[in-house]
């Protein structure tokens, strides 16, 4: 209803609808190039748009790469490595103890003073955790020969000696590339050691047996 | 209400294809210059109201409805709010004539002021039009030069068409009062 007062007034208005004719015509022209300057703002943001869209990928990337070097340890220390490092150590110097009190054990038992006793080859110390398997093999033999209160005296000393040291991978001699496998002169010592070892084993031996000769003749 | 020339430039510009922006600047870059520059008189403000306005234009093209305007109207919109919130924030303030609760014109007075041809007139309608705010000015002008609906006017000004009648009518006593302000 209004609307259609407002048409009418519209077409009877035509003082008022002249001057506003004359108002645009007086209004400033529209620059020629007005247009193309646009376009190149809306190009120029176009690439812009392009670059925000790629550089949040590479910052992302750029952290990616950050953190992982944060978090990667370095190559010369690995401390999973050290703990397990540190157990088998313990491990390794409880075998070797117990080898060692237990061959003093043997020396104890055994009566005769003036024979030459069986003591474990000296092997290098990177060379017992390479035997570490043949000493535990020997273990139930020499387990044999010993008596229960000779273990119960060991414990306590085992006890002291498992303060523990922070050890890295390269002070446990299996680790060690170079001791994977033994080299010639380690070889030709080893087989020396053994013959001397035999020979002393053959001298024990012709001992115990002129011994038990002189005991038997004695009764 | 959208022709089909429409409907190509409007998927033209959603796929931002230049020759698109392109042709919408042809096609209403004048008009909207014109609608720009009435309310910001300073061409290099204009401008630059301008070239904001078809930036928007394109970049929310996705949110434009066919169901509630035309292009047209939608591109009118906003180059309204574009250039009033301009005037807000950087022009000056300017001191308008105010409606005022002096003698009352009756409408045979009004319709005879505007309905009569005369040169006289039209020069004092042209001296009173620039005492007008912006946004009657505008309004004036959408209605009288571009002869928009009121639901056009409505839609552009974010308003209602029974508010717009008011307004018009507000506003054209108002400038009959000024011209008589002005003769006197």
């Amino acid at each position: 209803m209004k609307e259609d007062i407002l048409d009418t007034l519209r077409q009877q208005d035509t003082n008022l609808r002249e001057a506003i004719h004359e108002e645009e015509k007086a209004l400033p022209h529209m620059p020629a190039d007005l247009n193309a300057r646009l376009m190149q703002r809306v190009e120029s943001g176009r690439s812009a748009r392009k670059r925000r869209i790629i550089w949040p990928w590479i910052a992302a990337a750029c952290v990616t790469a950050l953190i992982a070097v944060y978090l990667t340890p370095p190559k010369a220390v690995a401390p999973q490595q050290d703990v397990v490092a540190k157990v088998e150590l313990k491990a390794e110097e409880h075998v070797a103890n117990s080898q060692e009190s237990r061959l003093s054990d043997i020396s104890s038992v055994t009566t005769i003073e003036d024979a030459p006793q069986v003591t474990a080859a000296p092997v290098k110390h990177k060379h017992v955790a390479s035997k570490q398997s043949d000493v535990i093999d020997k273990e139930p033999l020499l387990a044999q020969e010993t008596t229960e209160t000779d273990h119960a005296e060991e414990m306590p000393i085992h006890k002291e000696e498992t303060a523990s040291t922070t050890l890295t991978e390269r002070d446990i001699p299996i680790t060690r590339p170079e001791n994977l496998k033994y080299t010639p002169e380690e070889i030709a010592l080893m087989k020396q050691q053994a013959t001397e070892a035999y020979l002393k084993w053959v001298q024990l031996e012709l001992e115990i047996s002129k011994y038990n000769l002189e005991q038997t003749a004695q009764q | 209400m959208i022709t089909e020339s429409d409907i190509d430039l409007i998927e033209g510009l959603r796929k931002r294809h230049p020759k698109a922006q392109q042709t919408t600047l042809d096609r209403f870059g004048h008009d909207v210059f014109a609608q720009v520059v009435r309310l910001i008189p300073v061409v290099e403000n204009a401008e630059e109201v301008y070239q904001d306005v078809f930036i928007k234009v394109f970049d929310n093209i996705q949110r434009y409805d066919p169901n509630r305007s035309s292009l047209k109207t939608w591109i009118t919109r906003i180059a309204y709010n574009e250039a009033i919130s301009f005037l807000r924030k950087k022009s000056a303030p300017m001191i308008y004539f105010e409606d005022y609760d002096g003698e009352a014109l009756s409408d045979e007075e009004v319709d005879e002021t505007f309905g009569h041809a005369n040169k006289e007139t039209v020069q004092l309608i042209r001296a009173a039009l620039k005492h007008l705010p912006p946004e009657e000015r505008a309004l004036i002008t959408m209605f009288y030069y571009e002869e928009m609906s009121l639901k056009d006017i409505a839609f552009v000004t974010e308003s209602l068409p029974t508010t717009i009648a008011s307004k018009l009518s507000r506003t054209r006593k108002k400038l009959c009062r000024i011209i008589k302000m002005l003769q006197s």
